[in-house]
Protein backbone atom coordinates (compact mmCIF):
# COMPACT_ATOMS: atom_id res chain seq x y z
CA UNK A 1 0.00 0.00 0.00
CA UNK A 2 1.24 3.05 -0.75
CA UNK A 3 1.59 6.44 1.70
CA UNK A 4 -0.92 7.65 -0.62
CA UNK A 5 -3.26 4.89 0.17
CA UNK A 6 -2.58 5.25 3.93
CA UNK A 7 -3.35 8.53 4.43
CA UNK A 8 -6.94 8.12 2.34
CA UNK A 9 -7.51 4.78 4.54
CA UNK A 10 -6.77 6.03 7.98
CA UNK A 11 -7.95 10.26 7.93
CA UNK A 12 -9.63 10.53 10.55
CA UNK A 13 -13.34 11.56 9.13
CA UNK A 14 -12.48 10.47 5.36
CA UNK A 15 -15.35 9.65 3.41
CA UNK A 16 -15.49 6.15 3.35
CA UNK A 17 -15.40 3.59 -0.24
CA UNK A 18 -17.91 5.40 -3.07
CA UNK A 19 -19.54 1.90 -3.03
CA UNK A 20 -20.60 1.93 0.56
CA UNK A 21 -21.57 5.63 0.24
CA UNK A 22 -24.14 4.34 -2.42
CA UNK A 23 -25.72 1.54 -0.27
CA UNK A 24 -25.85 3.91 2.94
CA UNK A 25 -27.25 6.98 0.31
CA UNK A 26 -29.67 4.53 -1.11
CA UNK A 27 -31.30 3.44 2.27
CA UNK A 28 -30.70 7.32 3.46
CA UNK A 29 -33.11 8.26 0.28
CA UNK A 30 -35.70 5.47 1.21
CA UNK A 31 -36.28 6.86 4.49
CA UNK A 32 -33.92 4.81 7.19
CA UNK A 33 -32.83 7.50 9.71
CA UNK A 34 -30.19 5.88 10.91
CA UNK A 35 -28.57 5.46 7.40
CA UNK A 36 -28.88 9.46 7.14
CA UNK A 37 -27.36 9.72 10.50
CA UNK A 38 -24.65 7.57 9.38
CA UNK A 39 -24.23 9.59 6.06
CA UNK A 40 -23.65 12.95 8.64
CA UNK A 41 -21.43 11.25 10.52
CA UNK A 42 -19.06 10.46 7.82
CA UNK A 43 -19.29 13.72 6.11
CA UNK A 44 -20.22 16.38 8.39
CA UNK A 45 -16.26 16.65 9.65
CA UNK A 46 -15.33 17.21 6.25
CA UNK A 47 -17.93 19.24 5.18
CA UNK A 48 -16.97 21.44 7.82
CA UNK A 49 -13.57 21.88 7.43
CA UNK A 50 -14.16 22.86 4.07
CA UNK A 51 -16.32 25.34 4.96
CA UNK A 52 -14.34 26.58 7.64
CA UNK A 53 -11.28 27.01 5.46
CA UNK A 54 -13.62 28.54 2.63
CA UNK A 55 -14.71 31.42 4.80
CA UNK A 56 -12.37 31.12 7.31
CA UNK A 57 -14.85 31.68 10.36
CA UNK A 58 -15.99 28.62 12.77
CA UNK A 59 -18.92 29.79 13.35
CA UNK A 60 -20.34 30.28 9.48
CA UNK A 61 -18.83 27.20 8.71
CA UNK A 62 -21.00 25.71 11.25
CA UNK A 63 -24.14 27.36 10.09
CA UNK A 64 -23.31 26.81 6.47
CA UNK A 65 -22.45 22.81 7.50
CA UNK A 66 -26.11 22.64 9.40
CA UNK A 67 -27.55 24.21 6.06
CA UNK A 68 -26.01 22.08 3.88
CA UNK A 69 -27.02 18.83 5.76
CA UNK A 70 -30.87 20.32 6.22
CA UNK A 71 -30.98 20.66 2.23
CA UNK A 72 -29.46 17.20 2.02
CA UNK A 73 -32.29 16.17 4.36
CA UNK A 74 -35.31 17.73 2.45
CA UNK A 75 -33.73 17.20 -1.19
CA UNK A 76 -32.53 13.61 -0.93
CA UNK A 77 -35.59 11.43 -1.14
CA UNK A 78 -36.29 13.19 -4.59
CA UNK A 79 -32.90 12.39 -6.33
CA UNK A 80 -31.96 9.75 -8.65
CA UNK A 81 -30.21 6.69 -7.61
CA UNK A 82 -27.33 7.12 -9.57
CA UNK A 83 -26.39 10.60 -7.50
CA UNK A 84 -23.03 11.37 -7.04
CA UNK A 85 -23.67 11.90 -3.38
CA UNK A 86 -20.12 13.75 -2.72
CA UNK A 87 -20.36 16.00 -5.47
CA UNK A 88 -23.76 17.10 -4.79
CA UNK A 89 -22.88 17.21 -1.29
CA UNK A 90 -20.00 19.31 -1.77
CA UNK A 91 -21.99 21.19 -4.50
CA UNK A 92 -24.84 22.47 -2.03
CA UNK A 93 -22.33 23.62 0.30
CA UNK A 94 -20.15 25.39 -2.13
CA UNK A 95 -23.39 27.36 -3.29
CA UNK A 96 -24.16 28.34 0.25
CA UNK A 97 -20.84 29.42 0.86
CA UNK A 98 -21.44 31.55 -2.66
CA UNK A 99 -24.69 32.80 -1.00
CA UNK A 100 -22.19 33.74 1.81
CA UNK A 101 -19.89 35.66 0.32
CA UNK A 102 -22.37 37.13 -2.11
CA UNK A 103 -23.96 38.55 1.24
CA UNK A 104 -21.23 39.40 3.47
CA UNK A 105 -19.72 41.40 0.30
CA UNK A 106 -23.11 43.17 -0.22
CA UNK A 107 -22.48 44.25 3.57
CA UNK A 108 -19.05 45.37 3.83
CA UNK A 109 -16.09 45.08 1.94
CA UNK A 110 -13.45 43.59 4.15
CA UNK A 111 -9.94 44.54 3.34
CA UNK A 112 -7.30 41.98 2.84
CA UNK A 113 -4.92 41.32 4.67
CA UNK A 114 -2.70 43.84 4.29
CA UNK A 115 -0.58 43.79 7.56
CA UNK A 116 1.38 41.16 6.00
CA UNK A 117 2.02 43.08 2.77
CA UNK A 118 4.91 45.18 3.62
CA UNK A 119 5.59 47.58 6.87
CA UNK A 120 3.79 50.19 4.35
CA UNK A 121 0.30 48.40 4.53
CA UNK A 122 1.00 48.25 8.73
CA UNK A 123 3.10 44.84 8.82
CA UNK A 124 3.41 43.57 12.13
CA UNK A 125 6.36 41.25 12.69
CA UNK A 126 5.74 40.21 15.80
CA UNK A 127 2.01 38.90 14.69
CA UNK A 128 4.64 37.28 11.09
CA UNK A 129 6.61 35.93 13.55
CA UNK A 130 3.69 33.62 15.19
CA UNK A 131 2.21 33.24 11.97
CA UNK A 132 2.27 29.28 11.25
CA UNK A 133 2.04 27.20 8.13
CA UNK A 134 -1.65 26.75 8.41
CA UNK A 135 -1.96 30.80 9.06
CA UNK A 136 -0.18 31.11 5.49
CA UNK A 137 -2.20 29.03 4.00
CA UNK A 138 -5.57 30.24 5.14
CA UNK A 139 -3.87 33.76 4.16
CA UNK A 140 -2.95 32.67 0.40
CA UNK A 141 -6.40 30.68 0.25
CA UNK A 142 -8.19 34.78 1.23
CA UNK A 143 -6.20 36.56 -1.32
CA UNK A 144 -6.61 34.27 -3.82
CA UNK A 145 -10.19 34.53 -3.71
CA UNK A 146 -12.95 31.57 -2.95
CA UNK A 147 -12.97 30.57 -6.84
CA UNK A 148 -9.94 29.32 -6.86
CA UNK A 149 -9.81 28.67 -3.10
CA UNK A 150 -12.75 26.48 -3.34
CA UNK A 151 -11.67 23.85 -6.47
CA UNK A 152 -8.16 23.25 -4.71
CA UNK A 153 -9.73 22.60 -1.45
CA UNK A 154 -12.05 19.98 -3.34
CA UNK A 155 -9.53 18.30 -5.08
CA UNK A 156 -6.47 18.00 -2.35
CA UNK A 157 -8.02 18.45 0.97
CA UNK A 158 -11.13 16.37 0.57
CA UNK A 159 -9.45 14.20 -2.02
CA UNK A 160 -12.14 14.66 -4.91
CA UNK A 161 -10.99 13.14 -8.41
CA UNK A 162 -11.53 15.77 -11.33
CA UNK A 163 -14.36 14.50 -12.63
CA UNK A 164 -16.10 15.09 -8.57
CA UNK A 165 -14.64 18.43 -8.72
CA UNK A 166 -16.19 19.36 -11.91
CA UNK A 167 -19.49 17.74 -10.82
CA UNK A 168 -19.35 19.71 -7.33
CA UNK A 169 -18.81 22.95 -8.80
CA UNK A 170 -21.48 22.52 -11.44
CA UNK A 171 -18.64 22.91 -14.77
CA UNK A 172 -16.82 20.74 -17.31
CA UNK A 173 -13.84 18.56 -16.39
CA UNK A 174 -12.16 20.71 -19.08
CA UNK A 175 -13.41 24.02 -17.28
CA UNK A 176 -11.87 22.16 -14.18
CA UNK A 177 -8.76 21.25 -15.40
CA UNK A 178 -7.91 25.12 -16.00
CA UNK A 179 -9.30 26.30 -12.99
CA UNK A 180 -7.19 23.77 -11.18
CA UNK A 181 -4.25 24.74 -13.26
CA UNK A 182 -4.69 28.65 -12.34
CA UNK A 183 -5.44 27.96 -8.88
CA UNK A 184 -2.19 26.25 -8.23
CA UNK A 185 -0.29 29.20 -9.87
CA UNK A 186 -2.62 31.46 -7.90
CA UNK A 187 -1.81 29.97 -4.73
CA UNK A 188 1.74 29.11 -5.14
CA UNK A 189 2.11 33.38 -6.25
CA UNK A 190 0.95 34.74 -2.82
CA UNK A 191 1.86 31.53 -0.40
CA UNK A 192 5.81 32.40 -2.12
CA UNK A 193 5.15 36.54 -1.20
CA UNK A 194 3.61 35.28 1.87
CA UNK A 195 7.08 33.20 2.61
CA UNK A 196 9.26 35.97 1.10
CA UNK A 197 7.73 38.77 3.19
CA UNK A 198 7.68 37.11 6.25
CA UNK A 199 11.45 35.74 5.63
CA UNK A 200 12.65 39.42 4.63
CA UNK A 201 10.43 40.87 7.38
CA UNK A 202 10.22 39.25 10.10
CA UNK A 203 11.70 39.83 13.54
CA UNK A 204 13.90 36.53 13.24
CA UNK A 205 15.87 38.15 10.27
CA UNK A 206 15.83 34.29 8.18
CA UNK A 207 16.48 36.98 5.49
CA UNK A 208 19.93 36.85 4.36
CA UNK B 1 12.99 31.34 -21.47
CA UNK B 2 10.23 30.81 -23.64
CA UNK B 3 6.91 32.55 -21.66
CA UNK B 4 4.28 30.92 -24.07
CA UNK B 5 6.01 27.29 -24.00
CA UNK B 6 6.29 27.33 -20.03
CA UNK B 7 2.58 28.57 -19.84
CA UNK B 8 1.59 25.23 -21.93
CA UNK B 9 4.15 22.97 -20.30
CA UNK B 10 3.03 24.00 -16.45
CA UNK B 11 -0.82 23.52 -17.79
CA UNK B 12 0.19 19.62 -18.76
CA UNK B 13 2.33 20.07 -15.03
CA UNK B 14 -1.29 20.81 -13.45
CA UNK B 15 -2.91 18.14 -15.64
CA UNK B 16 -0.36 15.43 -14.70
CA UNK B 17 -0.96 15.77 -10.76
CA UNK B 18 -4.83 14.94 -11.66
CA UNK B 19 -4.62 12.19 -14.52
CA UNK B 20 -1.76 10.40 -16.14
CA UNK B 21 -0.35 12.24 -19.21
CA UNK B 22 0.71 9.95 -22.11
CA UNK B 23 3.80 8.74 -22.35
CA UNK B 24 5.07 11.38 -25.43
CA UNK B 25 3.80 14.20 -23.69
CA UNK B 26 5.46 13.33 -20.23
CA UNK B 27 9.10 13.43 -21.93
CA UNK B 28 7.85 16.45 -23.81
CA UNK B 29 7.52 17.74 -19.99
CA UNK B 30 10.58 16.23 -18.72
CA UNK B 31 12.57 17.46 -21.39
CA UNK B 32 11.58 21.19 -20.72
CA UNK B 33 12.04 20.29 -17.42
CA UNK B 34 15.65 19.46 -17.49
CA UNK B 35 16.21 22.73 -19.24
CA UNK B 36 13.65 25.40 -17.40
CA UNK B 37 14.39 26.18 -13.92
CA UNK B 38 11.34 27.77 -13.50
CA UNK B 39 9.00 25.13 -14.84
CA UNK B 40 10.59 22.93 -12.71
CA UNK B 41 9.85 25.35 -9.67
CA UNK B 42 6.68 25.18 -10.26
CA UNK B 43 6.03 21.42 -10.45
CA UNK B 44 7.95 21.23 -6.77
CA UNK B 45 5.57 24.08 -5.97
CA UNK B 46 2.57 22.50 -6.92
CA UNK B 47 3.33 18.98 -5.61
CA UNK B 48 4.21 20.44 -2.89
CA UNK B 49 0.94 22.61 -1.97
CA UNK B 50 -1.18 19.43 -2.94
CA UNK B 51 0.58 17.56 0.21
CA UNK B 52 0.46 20.30 2.28
CA UNK B 53 -3.35 20.94 1.71
CA UNK B 54 -3.57 17.34 1.76
CA UNK B 55 -2.09 17.12 5.29
CA UNK B 56 -4.23 20.13 7.02
CA UNK B 57 -5.77 18.97 10.26
CA UNK B 58 -9.22 17.07 9.93
CA UNK B 59 -11.53 19.46 11.86
CA UNK B 60 -14.72 17.43 14.04
CA UNK B 61 -18.18 19.04 13.27
CA UNK B 62 -19.83 20.80 16.22
CA UNK B 63 -21.62 18.61 17.70
CA UNK B 64 -24.46 21.70 18.31
CA UNK B 65 -25.25 21.22 14.75
CA UNK B 66 -25.31 17.33 14.93
CA UNK B 67 -28.00 17.55 17.58
CA UNK B 68 -30.21 20.60 15.40
CA UNK B 69 -29.62 18.01 12.18
CA UNK B 70 -30.40 14.62 13.65
CA UNK B 71 -33.10 16.41 15.84
CA UNK B 72 -34.80 17.05 12.57
CA UNK B 73 -34.75 13.42 11.41
CA UNK B 74 -35.73 11.96 14.94
CA UNK B 75 -37.88 14.24 17.04
CA UNK B 76 -40.70 13.98 14.86
CA UNK B 77 -40.44 11.38 12.24
CA UNK B 78 -43.81 12.34 10.76
CA UNK B 79 -42.59 15.25 10.24
CA UNK B 80 -38.98 14.50 8.83
CA UNK B 81 -38.89 15.07 5.14
CA UNK B 82 -37.19 11.25 4.90
CA UNK B 83 -40.61 10.32 6.37
CA UNK B 84 -43.31 12.35 4.40
CA UNK B 85 -41.28 11.99 0.65
CA UNK B 86 -41.45 8.41 1.09
CA UNK B 87 -45.07 8.66 1.97
CA UNK B 88 -45.53 11.07 -1.20
CA UNK B 89 -44.12 8.43 -3.58
CA UNK B 90 -45.89 5.48 -1.95
CA UNK B 91 -48.90 8.00 -2.39
CA UNK B 92 -48.18 8.41 -5.72
CA UNK B 93 -47.55 5.38 -6.19
CA UNK B 94 -50.84 3.74 -4.64
CA UNK B 95 -52.45 6.98 -7.30
CA UNK B 96 -51.07 5.27 -9.81
CA UNK B 97 -52.23 1.82 -9.02
CA UNK B 98 -55.74 3.08 -8.02
CA UNK B 99 -56.00 4.89 -11.63
CA UNK B 100 -54.82 1.71 -13.66
CA UNK B 101 -57.46 -0.31 -11.75
CA UNK B 102 -60.08 2.12 -12.74
CA UNK B 103 -59.15 2.24 -16.28
CA UNK B 104 -58.98 -1.48 -16.46
CA UNK B 105 -62.25 -2.01 -15.06
CA UNK B 106 -63.74 0.67 -16.91
CA UNK B 107 -62.02 -1.24 -20.09
CA UNK B 108 -63.37 -4.15 -18.89
CA UNK B 109 -66.74 -3.14 -18.01
CA UNK B 110 -67.24 -1.52 -21.57
CA UNK B 111 -65.82 -5.04 -23.53
CA UNK B 112 -68.20 -7.01 -21.65
CA UNK B 113 -71.19 -4.80 -22.51
CA UNK B 114 -69.91 -4.92 -26.09
CA UNK B 115 -69.57 -8.97 -25.39
CA UNK B 116 -72.36 -9.07 -24.65
CA UNK B 117 -74.22 -6.85 -27.06
CA UNK B 118 -72.81 -9.30 -29.70
CA UNK B 119 -74.05 -12.40 -27.80
CA UNK B 120 -77.21 -11.38 -26.37
CA UNK B 121 -78.08 -7.84 -25.75
CA UNK B 122 -76.11 -5.72 -27.64
CA UNK B 123 -74.86 -2.60 -25.80
CA UNK B 124 -75.26 -4.11 -22.42
CA UNK B 125 -73.71 -6.40 -19.88
CA UNK B 126 -75.34 -7.99 -16.82
CA UNK B 127 -74.21 -8.12 -12.91
CA UNK B 128 -76.16 -9.70 -10.56
CA UNK B 129 -79.97 -8.51 -11.39
CA UNK B 130 -78.65 -4.29 -12.85
CA UNK B 131 -77.78 -4.33 -16.09
CA UNK B 132 -75.03 -1.61 -16.70
CA UNK B 133 -74.22 -0.17 -20.63
CA UNK B 134 -71.86 2.16 -21.86
CA UNK B 135 -72.51 5.56 -21.58
CA UNK B 136 -74.24 6.91 -24.60
CA UNK B 137 -71.50 9.10 -25.86
CA UNK B 138 -69.72 5.91 -26.24
CA UNK B 139 -69.16 4.42 -29.66
CA UNK B 140 -71.14 0.88 -27.66
CA UNK B 141 -73.82 2.69 -27.04
CA UNK B 142 -77.17 1.42 -27.99
CA UNK B 143 -80.68 1.33 -27.93
CA UNK B 144 -80.58 -1.01 -25.05
CA UNK B 145 -83.35 -3.66 -24.73
CA UNK B 146 -84.35 -4.56 -21.05
CA UNK B 147 -83.98 -8.13 -20.24
CA UNK B 148 -86.61 -9.88 -19.16
CA UNK B 149 -86.47 -12.20 -16.09
CA UNK B 150 -87.33 -15.74 -15.34
CA UNK B 151 -90.52 -13.81 -13.30
CA UNK B 152 -91.32 -11.63 -15.98
CA UNK B 153 -90.07 -8.61 -14.56
CA UNK B 154 -87.14 -6.42 -16.92
CA UNK B 155 -84.09 -6.18 -15.40
CA UNK B 156 -83.81 -2.43 -14.62
CA UNK B 157 -81.51 -0.64 -16.72
CA UNK B 158 -78.27 1.46 -15.28
CA UNK B 159 -76.90 3.79 -17.86
CA UNK B 160 -72.96 5.18 -17.16
CA UNK B 161 -72.81 8.36 -17.68
CA UNK B 162 -69.50 9.62 -17.76
CA UNK B 163 -68.89 10.03 -14.53
CA UNK B 164 -65.93 12.10 -12.70
CA UNK B 165 -63.64 9.43 -12.79
CA UNK B 166 -64.15 9.02 -16.34
CA UNK B 167 -63.29 12.02 -17.47
CA UNK B 168 -60.48 12.82 -15.11
CA UNK B 169 -58.66 9.66 -16.06
CA UNK B 170 -56.69 10.95 -19.17
CA UNK B 171 -56.38 13.84 -17.67
CA UNK B 172 -54.80 12.49 -14.99
CA UNK B 173 -51.97 10.39 -17.61
CA UNK B 174 -51.36 13.12 -19.00
CA UNK B 175 -50.75 14.54 -15.57
CA UNK B 176 -47.82 11.88 -15.31
CA UNK B 177 -44.66 12.07 -14.21
CA UNK B 178 -46.50 12.24 -10.27
CA UNK B 179 -42.88 11.53 -9.08
CA UNK B 180 -41.25 15.08 -9.88
CA UNK B 181 -38.41 13.48 -11.40
CA UNK B 182 -37.08 15.46 -14.73
CA UNK B 183 -33.96 14.68 -16.65
CA UNK B 184 -31.55 17.36 -17.15
CA UNK B 185 -32.49 17.17 -21.18
CA UNK B 186 -35.53 18.56 -20.85
CA UNK B 187 -34.50 21.56 -18.25
CA UNK B 188 -34.60 23.75 -20.92
CA UNK B 189 -33.60 27.54 -20.67
CA UNK B 190 -36.38 29.55 -22.80
CA UNK B 191 -35.73 32.74 -21.49
CA UNK B 192 -32.45 34.41 -20.10
CA UNK B 193 -32.38 37.86 -19.24
CA UNK B 194 -28.55 39.37 -18.74
CA UNK B 195 -28.25 43.07 -17.42
CA UNK B 196 -24.59 44.10 -16.45
CA UNK B 197 -24.10 47.50 -14.41
CA UNK B 198 -20.74 48.75 -13.35
CA UNK B 199 -20.73 49.79 -9.57
CA UNK B 200 -17.92 51.14 -8.64
CA UNK B 201 -15.07 48.82 -9.83
CA UNK B 202 -17.22 45.66 -9.58
CA UNK B 203 -19.42 44.73 -12.55
CA UNK B 204 -22.47 43.27 -11.54
CA UNK B 205 -24.47 41.00 -14.01
CA UNK B 206 -27.95 39.96 -13.08
CA UNK B 207 -29.46 37.26 -14.99
CA UNK B 208 -32.34 35.44 -15.15
CA UNK B 209 -33.95 32.67 -16.49
CA UNK B 210 -37.13 30.60 -17.25
CA UNK B 211 -37.32 26.96 -18.06
CA UNK B 212 -39.86 25.33 -20.31
CA UNK B 213 -42.63 24.81 -17.77
CA UNK B 214 -40.76 22.31 -16.03
CA UNK B 215 -39.63 21.85 -12.40
CA UNK B 216 -35.93 21.81 -12.39
CA UNK B 217 -35.73 21.60 -8.79
CA UNK B 218 -32.07 20.77 -7.93
CA UNK B 219 -30.87 20.47 -11.61
CA UNK B 220 -31.56 24.61 -11.47
CA UNK B 221 -28.17 26.63 -11.63
CA UNK B 222 -26.21 29.40 -13.26
CA UNK B 223 -23.19 29.47 -13.61
CA UNK B 224 -21.16 31.78 -15.61
CA UNK B 225 -18.37 31.23 -17.72
CA UNK B 226 -15.61 33.21 -19.77
CA UNK B 227 -14.05 32.03 -22.77
CA UNK B 228 -11.25 33.32 -24.63
CA UNK B 229 -13.70 34.41 -27.30
CA UNK B 230 -11.83 32.13 -29.65
CA UNK B 231 -13.78 29.00 -28.75
CA UNK B 232 -10.20 27.49 -27.69
CA UNK B 233 -11.34 26.03 -24.56
CA UNK B 234 -13.40 27.81 -21.68
CA UNK B 235 -11.24 29.96 -19.18
CA UNK B 236 -13.16 30.96 -16.04
CA UNK B 237 -12.44 34.02 -14.92
CA UNK B 238 -8.92 33.55 -13.18
CA UNK B 239 -10.42 34.56 -9.38
CA UNK B 240 -12.12 37.28 -11.56
CA UNK B 241 -15.60 36.14 -11.09
CA UNK B 242 -16.47 36.05 -7.44
CA UNK B 243 -19.44 35.04 -7.04
CA UNK B 244 -21.99 32.89 -8.58
CA UNK B 245 -25.39 32.34 -6.43
CA UNK B 246 -28.37 30.47 -8.05
CA UNK B 247 -31.80 30.71 -6.34
CA UNK B 248 -34.68 27.80 -7.07
CA UNK B 249 -37.92 29.28 -7.81
CA UNK B 250 -39.28 26.03 -9.29
CA UNK B 251 -39.08 26.97 -12.78
CA UNK B 252 -37.57 30.69 -12.75
CA UNK B 253 -34.25 31.39 -11.42
CA UNK B 254 -32.09 34.22 -10.89
CA UNK B 255 -28.49 35.08 -10.14
CA UNK B 256 -26.09 37.73 -9.41
CA UNK B 257 -22.34 37.62 -10.34
CA UNK B 258 -19.96 39.88 -9.27
CA UNK B 259 -16.11 40.78 -10.72
CA UNK B 260 -13.85 43.47 -10.79
CA UNK B 261 -11.09 42.32 -13.15
CA UNK B 262 -13.32 42.72 -16.01
CA UNK B 263 -11.07 42.17 -18.53
CA UNK B 264 -8.91 39.08 -19.12
CA UNK B 265 -6.03 38.24 -20.97
CA UNK B 266 -6.50 40.97 -23.63
CA UNK B 267 -9.27 38.51 -24.73
CA UNK B 268 -12.62 39.59 -25.89
CA UNK B 269 -14.96 37.65 -23.01
CA UNK B 270 -17.81 35.81 -23.88
CA UNK B 271 -20.61 35.07 -21.34
CA UNK B 272 -22.02 31.86 -21.30
CA UNK B 273 -25.00 30.76 -19.13
CA UNK B 274 -25.97 27.44 -17.85
CA UNK B 275 -29.18 26.55 -17.01
CA UNK B 276 -29.61 22.38 -16.11
CA UNK B 277 -25.68 21.43 -16.61
CA UNK B 278 -23.55 20.67 -19.66
CA UNK B 279 -25.01 20.88 -22.89
CA UNK B 280 -27.75 23.30 -22.28
CA UNK B 281 -25.78 26.49 -22.60
CA UNK B 282 -27.53 29.39 -23.92
CA UNK B 283 -26.26 30.89 -27.12
CA UNK B 284 -23.27 33.45 -26.44
CA UNK B 285 -23.47 36.79 -26.52
CA UNK B 286 -20.91 38.66 -27.12
CA UNK B 287 -20.05 41.01 -24.50
CA UNK B 288 -17.90 44.36 -25.19
CA UNK B 289 -14.51 44.46 -25.57
CA UNK B 290 -12.71 44.72 -22.38
CA UNK B 291 -11.56 48.82 -22.73
CA UNK B 292 -14.81 49.38 -23.42
CA UNK B 293 -16.28 48.87 -19.65
CA UNK B 294 -18.63 51.89 -19.75
CA UNK B 295 -21.20 49.92 -22.33
CA UNK B 296 -21.55 47.46 -19.33
CA UNK B 297 -23.52 49.96 -17.30
CA UNK B 298 -26.18 50.27 -20.11
CA UNK B 299 -25.62 46.42 -21.58
CA UNK B 300 -28.52 44.41 -21.39
CA UNK B 301 -28.77 41.16 -23.36
CA UNK B 302 -31.37 38.70 -23.74
CA UNK B 303 -30.90 35.32 -25.10
CA UNK B 304 -33.06 33.55 -27.69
Amino acid sequence: MTNEDTTRDLSPGRAVSSDYDAVVVDLARAGDAAAFTRLFDTHHGPITGYLLRLTGNREVADDLAQETFIRVLRALPGTDADLHFRPWLYRIATNLANSWFRRRRLRTRLPLPSFLLGSESGFDPQLADRLGEDDQIRIAFQNIGQTHTSILLLRHSQHLTLQECAEALGISPNTAKVRLYRARKAFITEYTALETSLDTSGPSGKAG
Amino acid sequence: MNRGKCAEIQRLISDGIDSTLPRDVRSRVQQHLAECAECANFEWAARKMGSRLGALPHVHGSPAVREQVLTAVYRDPSASPLHWHGWIRQGAQLAVACLAFVVVAVVLIAVVGSTGDRNRNPGSGSTGSTTFVASPTSTMAATPTPEVLEDGRERPIVVATPTQSDSQVPVIEEAVPLTPTVDAADCQATDIHVAAEAVGDDVHLHITAATNGHDCGDLATISLIITDGDGNGLVFGNGSVRSALSDELQNEFQATFLWTNWCYDDSQPVVIVNIGGPGLRVTPEVLPACSNTDALSVLTMIAP
